[in-house]
């Protein structure tokens, strides 16, 4: 009996220091998945910003390069594969402005 | 000695004279049987007292930290899911963020070369507190521009 109880407590205690030693680990592991995930969060966040900005350059390019007729901004959009089309306005002033569509 | 002295005394008086000497030799024998039934009790005594509660004590550890080890596992569970979850939505973002740097970097060269309606933009992105950095390389442009197409569609 008292060897049972000795073997028992022993089984008992390892199987205890084995829970603890994954509890830590678990812990470290869960804390750093945490930050990183927190991270690619931030790093989404400033792309939704950035995606803005991208859209109005797009814009920009676009446009100025219909107003001028840059054909060398038109392949620099082509080579980025944003392609874009002029529409004329219905009732056209003297000096018509070009409006253009860009299409990332 | 002196209390020696005296309990051979008393002895002597309980003792009827013949008893005298048988009995006083067995009498410490006696004393000392009694004096060894009133110690402690011996070590394996102690140990089977203490082992019950010390075997409800270990038990009741290893199911805390079995539980604690349980709840972060499913912690982890969720975080891996969640990181799952997320990675397309921060391949776009990195796509994203490689097409503007690749388009930035062409419209600043454009500009360098003396393009006008390049150097406006620059000019007005620099206004808003923009630089742009001109070290992204061209060569990844095509892939930019298949990342951009797909982005569009």
């Amino acid at each position: 009996m008292s060897r049972f109880v000795q073997g028992l407590s022993t089984l008992l205690a390892l199987l205890a220091l084995a829970a603890a030693v994954a509890l830590v680990g678990l812990g470290q592991h869960n804390a750093a998945a945490r930050r990183e995930l927190a991270q690619q969060q931030q790093y989404v966040q400033q792309s939704v910003q950035l995606e803005g900005l991208y859209r109005e350059m797009v814009r920009a390019l676009a446009e100025l390069s219909a107003r001028n007729g840059d054909e060398a901004l038109r392949s620099l959009l082509q080579r980025h594969g944003i392609s874009y089309n002029l529409q004329a306005p219905a009732a056209a002033p003297a000096n018509p402005p070009a409006t253009s569509k860009a299409k990332p | 000695m002196s209390s020696l002295h005296s309990n051979t005394v008393v002895a002597m008086r309980d003792t009827k004279p013949g008893d005298v000497d048988g009995a006083a030799a067995e009498r410490p024998a006696a004393a000392r049987a009694s004096a060894a039934a009133r110690t402690p009790a011996p070590a394996p005594t102690a140990v089977h007292g203490l082992a019950l509660p010390l075997l409800i004590g270990l038990l009741a550890l290893l199911v805390s930290l079995g539980y604690q080890v349980w709840l972060l596992d499913q912690d982890r569970q969720q975080l891996q899911q969640a990181q799952a979850q997320l990675q397309p939505t921060v391949e776009n973002a990195q796509r994203l963020r490689r097409s503007l740097d690749l388009l930035a970097a062409d419209t600043q060269r454009l500009a360098d070369a003396g393009n006008g309606s390049a150097r406006v933009l620059v000019e007005e992105l620099k206004k808003r507190g923009i630089t742009i950095n001109p070290a992204a390389t061209s060569g990844a442009a095509a892939a930019a521009a298949t990342a951009a197409s797909g982005a569009g569609n």
